[in-house]
């Protein structure tokens, strides 16, 4: 890493120089309204947009699915995998708009496990039979939903659904990073 | 290569975002012991080279539609108290947290292979952020919304 060099600003300088926070920060990008784009309202969603929400709340509803199928048969994972059936909870009330995803699940829960009319982008877990296997099941699971919102925050027309769509991808990854093994270090 | 006047405007934004972040990982690394705390060192010096890497790619992308790079700023005002080591950790946080949302914006601005090089940097922005002890996103809307 090279000498700060920059660091020793005169006086001048530093009380001339931008605020780090405001120049990181460059972008305000003010929320716009997703409610324009999903749920039944959609009147500002192209027809292919209204098919990537619809596509994305697939996604996120098997992989919800696939978390709750390896936790209830591994519960050591559940621990784990809280923040992701956290996150996906939140992802679907805001896309779905109270619609297919109410947060208790039901019976039309899609899951990739003992569900062969599954979604295809839906994981496969391994059966659970130890905690590592269980964790391996909810990384691939995390891995297929993130790269899916990402595929299809690449394609909107949108700006803003695509921005929400990497973002809400984003966030699974960061769950992803902190997911431990559950092999002994 | 025919940009709008929006996406133009992010990439200019975006760049002077990463002149900063590169500045502030050449600070931050100074400020921490590469024996003492290794790992934080090493993600540090990652940081601040996946931060010039993605500098120098918006440069090129840039000067590809024709327009002049925004250098940067001669200095810019330190984010707070470096003193210690959990104040290098919270300084880094932020920065990642300030970028993530950055290149959000540059998200919603781009389409096709530049939306999808936004996307890469929205997404290991948000990586890092916890990588340095942050916390991860629970809300909906995830790392990239405004605050």
């Amino acid at each position: 890493m090279p000498a700060p060099t920059s660091l020793v600003a005169t006086r001048r300088a530093v009380l001339a120089a931008p605020a780090l926070a405001v120049v990181l920060a460059g972008c305000e990008g003010g929320p716009g309204d997703l409610r324009d784009l999903v749920g039944d309202d959609a009147a500002g969603a192209t027809d292919a947009d209204r098919e990537r929400v619809d596509a994305a709340v697939a996604a996120v509803l098997a992989a919800r699915g696939t978390l709750r199928t390896v936790t209830a048969a591994q519960p050591g994972a559940a621990a784990a995998a809280a923040g992701l059936l956290a996150l996906h909870d939140a992802q679907l009330s805001l896309l779905d708009d109270g619609g297919r995803s109410d947060a208790g699940g039901g019976a039309d829960e899609p899951s990739a496990v003992g569900s062969p009319t599954g979604p295809p982008d839906a994981a496969e877990p391994a059966p659970a039979t130890d905690l590592p296997t269980a964790l391996r099941a909810v990384r691939v699971a995390a891995t297929l939903v993130a790269t899916r919102l990402t595929d299809l925050a690449v394609e909107a027309d949108s700006g803003l659904l695509a921005r929400t769509l990497g973002s809400m991808a984003a966030a699974v990854e960061q769950h992803l990073a902190v997911l431990p093994t559950g092999t002994a270090a | 290569m025919s940009s709008t006047a929006d996406e133009r405007d992010a990439l200019a934004t975006t760049l002077a975002a990463e002149h900063a972040a590169v500045w502030l990982y050449g600070l931050l690394g100074a400020r921490v012991s590469a024996s003492a705390e290794p790992v934080l060192h090493a993600g540090l010096v990652a940081a601040y080279a996946a931060h010039r890497g993605r500098r120098d790619l918006l440069v090129a992308l840039v000067r590809d539609d024709g327009d002049v790079p925004v250098a940067a700023a001669p200095s810019y005002v330190e984010p707070g108290p470096l003193d210690d080591v959990a104040q290098v950790r919270a300084a880094a946080q932020e920065a990642e947290a300030a970028s993530a949302v950055t290149w959000g914006a540059l998200v919603a601005s781009t389409s096709g292979e530049r939306r999808r090089t936004a996307l890469a940097g929205l997404r290991d922005a948000a990586v890092r952020h916890v990588a340095f002890g942050g916390s991860p996103s629970t809300t909906a809307e995830g790392p990239a919304a405004p605050a």
